[in-house]
């Protein structure tokens, strides 16, 4: 350590974050808040672009809180997300769609089978850290992409191949829930609320886990190995855990993923996949239940936003271009790899800590401020 | 066996360039203490310019104006947004690079669009005979300059005041400063070299029969199983884990073209650094200490 490479306070995951103050932690109404919106919301919002936005949020939290316990909790930088989300998918697509298996029994498979994949990877991944960690992940990324390509009868090669669908005895979740003739939900508030209510157990899992004997075990490996070691922390085992715990939450994403989507190829589980994940976890704040939700939020919202509104900028060209210039979709990964640097810059802790002061700042109702009431 | 010593030679040339571009993974890691996933966008980023320039001017001037731009974008970028992370966890430093490497290539794309371009070596595409062995021009080109600039780059390291302090800057950046060193320019500087490798790299990454195109970009991530079969922290371990990298890639799209649907050979690094840190996980030639729990 040295004086440029040491920080003047542990700024990032060490510093424990303020509780019972948050947005989605204020205690069990604020849970029990945010619950009811989110089932509201999909009955009062009409955009299709943003129930859309909402339900790939909802899938991918449940990876992005995969995500927060290897990386968050675990302190264990993995680059290898999209290689178990693809392991996950396939599986699913294998059970679902080629062996016909219910949907109850394919998502837990899918999970089950990332989890083994997880299992078999870690006695390599516990015996690295930091950055050659990232690296070690980073291969199994493109030896799974090479696979995916290659094992054709099980992916369809570059064409993809169709995903296993939800079904609720004759009722297939992307046409909508019916009633006789009668419309109960359609497709997207269907879809939206499987997710919820998956993304619900896994939210209940991580944040049952983190509070737990075991997520105690993770945050002393975290914050130092060694000393963890000391203490009587098994840590390879503690590791081996972490990376199984986050494959498995993996796999199921990734078998709900490809699930809404009906249909997906190889290309899709590429690095920058596990880019996103990481995105998530640490724009949105690292080692917290809210935090993964916010970044999956912000990283599958913001693209769609900025391509969307870049339809009404005078200098960004309609559809793609083989010679240059520039067009939505570029200009929407331009500023996503801006965000993300300028936010890593400027506030360390990420949108959850960015929203809690805010929160703070916001007048209380008895004309004193939060923070105020807070100290007295 | 001509077929071999062909090959051999070829995957020496891949896997020199692949060994540049490695050794300025390795410069800005020891340097800045920063692993720089946008690295390949810089490759990318000198061919382009190179590309443009050609036209317009010699070969050498066209080489210095391509190695003073992608220099200019590597100080700007280090300065401004990676200058400001020191001290910050692995995982935030790694989320900024690959962020920057998401920034860079959307920005290549939007200037020069998706196609393939020429070539842009600096020799065409003759072949040179050496008994019963045919060599290509651009491979000889490719082992000629290399040579010379890897020696280049040793003797900066060995024989010259900056290199002196780069390297103690390296072995500890506080003893370093103690020293009166500029620790901050010291940065800067393995940056600007790593750079100036990268556009090297680039010229004969883009070499005949490749060309110009955005992939290269992805082409040079390869350049990560160089690094790491080497070992993060060495210099002399970048080269040797690019020739590694190198001939296995050139021989293997041989030799191993019946299994695997003929594409193993482009996995094969990755594979290769799994079991190399399996073994030793701090490479063959770095040092033991370095992230070893």
């Amino acid at each position: 350590m040295s004086v440029l490479t040491s920080p003047p306070a542990p700024r990032d995951a060490a510093t424990p974050a303020p509780r019972a103050q948050g947005l989605l932690t204020r205690g069990r109404i604020g849970v029990l808040l945010w619950i009811a919106a989110m089932v509201v919301l999909p009955l009062v919002l009409r955009s299709e672009l943003w129930l859309g936005i909402g339900i790939l949020t909802l899938i991918v939290g449940v990876g992005a809180l995969g995500m927060q316990v290897i990386t968050g909790l675990a302190g264990q930088i993995s680059l290898g997300h999209a290689f178990f989300m693809g392991i996950g998918a396939y599986s699913s697509a294998w059970l679902g769609a080629d062996k016909g298996l219910p949907w109850w029994l394919w998502l837990p498979a899918a999970g089950l089978v990332a989890a083994t994949a997880g299992a078999l990877v870690a006695p390599v991944a516990v015996r690295i850290r930091g950055l050659y960690l990232a690296v070690a992940t980073l291969a199994l990324v493109f030896i799974g992409l090479y696979a995916w390509e290659t094992w054709t009868s099980l992916s369809g090669g570059v064409n993809g191949r169709p995903a296993a669908p939800v079904l609720f005895g004759d009722q297939d979740l992307s046409l909508g829930i019916m009633a006789g003739d009668q419309v109960i939900l359609d497709a997207f508030q269907a879809w939206w609320y499987f997710a919820l209510a998956i993304l619900l157990v896994v939210m209940l899992l991580t944040h049952n886990l983190k509070r737990s004997r075991l997520g105690r075990a993770f945050m002393a490996v975290r914050d130092k190995d060694v000393a963890a070691a000391v203490v009587g922390v098994p840590v390879t085992q503690t590791k081996t855990v972490a990376f199984v715990i986050s494959s498995f939450f993996a796999g199921i994403s990734g078998a709900l993923l490809v699930s809404y989507m009906g249909y997906f190829t190889p290309s899709q589980w590429h690095l920058m996949l596990s880019v996103d994940f990481i995105a998530m976890i640490v724009i949105g704040g690292m080692g917290t239940v809210s935090g993964a939700l916010l970044g999956a939020l912000f990283v599958r919202a913001m693209p769609e936003v900025v391509n969307h509104a870049s339809g009404f900028l005078p200098f960004v060209r309609k559809g793609t271009s083989t010679d240059g210039g520039i067009t939505g979709p570029l200009l929407s990964g331009f500023l996503y790899g801006l965000v993300i640097v300028l936010i890593l810059l400027f506030e360390p802790n990420g949108i959850r800590a960015l929203l809690l002061r805010a929160w703070r700042r916001l007048p209380a109702p008895l004309g004193s401020s939060r923070e105020r009431r807070k100290t007295s | 066996m001509t077929l071999f010593l062909q090959l051999g030679f070829q995957g020496i040339a891949l896997g020199l360039v692949y060994g540049l571009i490695a050794l300025g993974f390795v410069i800005m890691f020891k340097g800045s203490h920063t692993f720089n996933f946008a690295h390949g966008q810089f490759v990318a980023i000198g061919a382009y310019v190179v590309l443009v320039l050609l036209p317009r001017m010699p070969y050498v001037l066209a080489f210095i104006g391509a190695v003073a731009i992608t220099v200019g974008l590597a100080l700007v970028v280090e300065r401004l947004l990676i200058r400001g992370l020191i001290g910050r966890s692995v995982t935030v430093v790694v989320l900024a690079t690959l962020g920057i490497s998401t920034m860079l290539h959307n920005a290549v794309l939007m200037v020069w669009g998706v196609g393939s371009h020429d070539s842009v070596g600096p020799v065409g595409a003759g072949t040179t005979k050496v008994g019963s062995v045919v060599l290509p021009n651009s491979a000889l080109a490719t082992v000629a300059v290399s040579v010379v600039v890897l020696a280049a780059v040793a003797w900066f390291f060995q024989r010259t005041r900056h290199g002196l302090a780069l390297r103690a800057t390296a072995s500890s950046q506080e003893a370093a400063l103690a020293q009166g060193i500029d620790v901050g320019r010291m940065f800067a500087l393995s940056w600007a070299l790593a750079a100036f490798l990268a556009v090297t790299a680039s010229i004969f990454l883009a070499s005949f029969p490749r060309v110009v195109s955005p992939s290269i970009g992805d082409l040079a991530l390869i350049a990560i199983p160089a690094i790491v079969i080497g070992g993060m922290d060495s210099l002399m371990g970048a080269v040797v884990g690019g020739l590694v990298v190198g001939l296995t890639q050139v021989l293997g799209s041989n030799y191993l073209s019946d299994i695997g649907g003929g594409r193993l050979h482009e996995v094969l690094p990755y594979v290769l650094m799994l079991l190399v840190l399996l073994v030793r996980p701090y490479g063959l030639f770095g040092s033991r200490s370095i992230e070893r729990v």
